[in-house]
């Protein structure tokens, strides 16, 4: 124990009480914590046991390791829950059953992805009716024993696809600087949420975690492709995008694309999208800004479904500014806002939401079904966010990224062609 | 258990004469695996000046090695405290009594690396402490227990500065407090244990799997706050200051010593006159009086 790595130990760094103590487990506050014993660059004083010394929680060191320990007597902990259902990709309604073999032990559970506390969690009476993506976590109670394990499951519940989805009817309408005639598609209600993402692409990288039925963010255009195209396979439609590499079209499976094609910016312009495919996409630009104003239904309002941004969006008054400790602070779940003309959520706010078009100058002549610019090095991304201001978040308001960006306050939205 | 794996009897002629002559006598080189074929499959011997250097091919399960030398092929081995371990090699002078060579690979169990504490009270400055009974580690957390955990050594993945004590016997390092409250959980969940921490912030739990905990829980000192330890979960744990101490001692079977197991700081630490700048695979200097090295 003396010597090599100098140990990193529970205990709050302070002076050491005296009088008579059982099982002392340090102060109560402080910055930094104790190590005991020196390490390889220490000398022979600092490896006697009467040396101890402080470290900061996040100071690293040549020499600075640790050791584990356990209690001598702990308490038992009640079993782990058990699902009747494995986590995957149903396309009906299920019923899941949660067991525990503790007897006399309580099951609490949430949909959400939070943990499930015995306040927090919904307790588990009856089997439960999953008709959507959710992120199942539970946990057994028991008095006098530690909480069980927790179980976690990812059901990936579309019952058809385009669940949640709304029809935009074609139309034609003036962007400020041209007429633009879109066809009509479907676009999808609330922002990509964590669990969906999750489900379809095996990762949430996300940065507010807790709640996540909370739309995803950190997620780049890249990641976006991938999930359109591996949620469009797992629903049986035709997946949009391909990549194409010197010529050759690798295809649709984003598993068989080139190792690192969504690492790298220069890599955007090797995506085609197949604008026939019935698969999932992320909008264009003039789509999402159709949709936004309420498609043929619009009111012309400068948020997305009125005048007063603090009804409809999550935006930097009601969001950010209200500072980390607020449960509003960050992204939010989908449909706590007032939705548009059409019963779309979150359009001005919440997350900027990636769209297809390479960024360009608007076209000064009239158009039909415009997917972007020929060329470039950014991605549009539109709506304002939970950081922006109210004069940041105008509906004619443009943005742009390089498609590999990754921000807390950039997600997506999808959708579809209707045909 | 702590499993024993004797493996492979290497016949090692030393003198200066025979060394000559061990191209020729290759074929003596008996390579005899007594027990489980998974551990160490070869060895081999170099020379190197006056010293006699050994390697032999790592195995996936040994924690440690030893290597036990004698005069004769079939009796008479002890082990062999003369030489230096690095990961899979070790050296020694050239000895005319030491002919026959073989290594032990070592592979502690997860249990066995744990040592119950009795608990006891002791005096410490000022202090007079008791302490309730305790399991603690004979040794220091390795890269290869980290490698368990989380599937890669993270220590192998430094480029700069240039690092050589790489390998499953070495301790961790570079790791901070936060690093080693999430390790104690990885571990107690790979074993199906209660895990001890958990995070508390903003008046939210975010329970104890660190998968779910903030992407950001480690990313102020102020947030060592919000790791809230449950002290009757059987998962585990750093210990507590008083526990390292007591343990370090020898808890109630305490000689008194300077350092832990010893007065003469060489027999059991690593420091900076005798590491040559390394840390050291764990266990190679004498234990303390509870085998905690």
């Amino acid at each position: 124990m003396s010597g090599n790595v100098s140990e990193i130990v529970w205990d709050i760094w302070g002076t050491l009480p005296g009088g008579t103590l059982t099982d002392p487990a340090g102060p109560q506050s402080g910055q930094n914590r104790a190590r005991r014993n020196g390490g390889i660059q220490n000398g022979q004083s600092m490896q006697n046991l009467i040396w101890r010394g402080s470290i900061t929680p996040s100071t690293i060191g040549r020499d600075l390791g640790m050791r584990v320990a356990q209690t001598g007597n702990p308490l038992p902990s009640a079993a782990t829950p058990i699902f009747s259902l494995p986590s995957g990709f149903y396309t009906s309604e299920q019923t899941i059953q949660i067991s525990c073999s503790t007897p006399g032990a309580q099951i609490y559970y949430t949909l959400d992805g939070s943990y499930p506390t015995t306040q927090t969690g919904i307790y588990y009476q009856n089997p439960l009716a999953v008709h959507e993506p959710v992120m199942l976590r539970a946990v057994a109670y028991q008095d006098n024993m530690n909480p069980s394990l927790e179980a976690h499951g990812v059901y990936n519940v579309i019952r058809y696809p385009g669940q949640n989805f709304v029809l935009v009817e074609g139309g034609t309408f003036n962007n400020g600087s041209s007429n633009v005639t879109l066809s009509s598609f479907w676009i999808d209600r609330y922002e990509l949420t964590q669990i969906s993402f999750l489900a379809v692409t095996g990762r949430n990288p996300s940065h507010f975690i807790g709640n996540s039925t909370r739309a995803a963010e950190r997620i780049s255009w890249f990641d976006v492709i991938e999930y359109c195209n591996k949620r469009s396979i797992l629903e049986g439609l035709n997946p949009c995008y391909s990549y194409s590499a010197n010529g050759v079209n690798l295809g649709t499976d984003v598993e068989s694309w080139p190792q690192g094609w969504s690492a790298s910016n220069v890599n955007h312009q090797n995506i085609i999208c197949n604008w026939n495919a019935n698969g999932y996409r992320m909008p264009t630009e003039m789509e999402w800004l159709f949709a936004a104003k309420g498609g043929n239904l619009s009111h012309g309002y400068p948020y997305s479904g009125g005048n007063d941004i603090n009804s409809v969006a999550w935006y930097y008054n009601n969001s950010q500014s209200l500072g980390l400790s607020s449960p509003d602070y960050g992204p939010h779940p989908g449909g706590h806002k007032t939705g548009n003309e059409l019963n779309i959520f979150d359009m001005t706010g919440n997350l900027i939401e990636w769209c297809w078009d390479i960024y360009g100058a608007y076209s000064s002549t009239d158009q039909t079904n415009p997917t972007g610019a020929g060329t470039g090095t950014y991605r549009v991304c539109r709506g304002g966010s939970w950081v922006c201001m109210d004069y940041q978040s105008y509906l004619h308001m443009r943005g742009y990224n390089p498609p590999t960006v990754l921000d807390f306050f950039v997600g997506a939205r999808i959708a579809r062609n209707a045909q | 258990m702590n499993t024993q794996y004797r493996t492979i009897i290497v016949i090692a002629l030393i003198s200066l004469t025979l060394l000559l002559k061990l191209g020729d006598l290759n074929g003596l080189a008996e390579h005899k695996v007594l027990r489980d074929p998974q551990i160490p499959q070869t060895i081999s011997i170099t020379y190197s000046g006056n010293s006699i250097i050994l390697n032999w091919s790592p195995s996936q399960e040994a924690t440690s090695y030893k290597v036990y030398s004698s005069e004769f092929p079939d009796s008479g081995f002890s082990e062999d405290s003369s030489g230096i371990y690095s990961d899979n090699s070790w050296s020694a002078p050239i000895s005319e009594q030491k002919k026959f060579y073989y290594v032990t690979a070592i592979s502690d169990d997860v249990n066995d690396r744990m040592v119950y504490v009795q608990g006891g009270t002791f005096q410490t400055g000022s202090a007079t402490v008791t302490l309730s009974s305790y399991y603690i580690d004979k040794y220091e957390t390795t890269q290869g227990d980290w490698t368990n955990a989380y599937g890669y050594n993270p220590v192998e993945g430094i480029s700069w500065p240039v690092i050589t004590d790489i390998g499953n016997q070495y301790p961790m390092f570079y790791i901070t407090w936060y690093d080693a409250v999430k390790f104690c959980n990885r571990k107690s969940l790979s074993e199906n244990l209660s895990p001890v921490y958990s995070y508390f912030r903003y008046g939210i739990d975010y329970g104890s799997d660190p998968d779910f905990w903030p992407r950001d829980w480690d990313a102020s000192h102020s947030y060592q706050q919000n790791v809230i330890c449950n002290w009757t979960a059987a998962g585990y744990r750093l210990p507590t200051e008083m526990e390292w101490l007591f343990a370090a001692k020898g808890g109630t079977h305490s000689l008194g010593y300077t350092y832990s197991g010893s007065n003469t700081v060489d027999e059991v630490a690593w420091y900076n006159m005798n590491a040559g700048g390394n840390t050291h695979p764990v266990g190679q200097l004498g234990s303390n009086e509870l085998g905690l090295f």
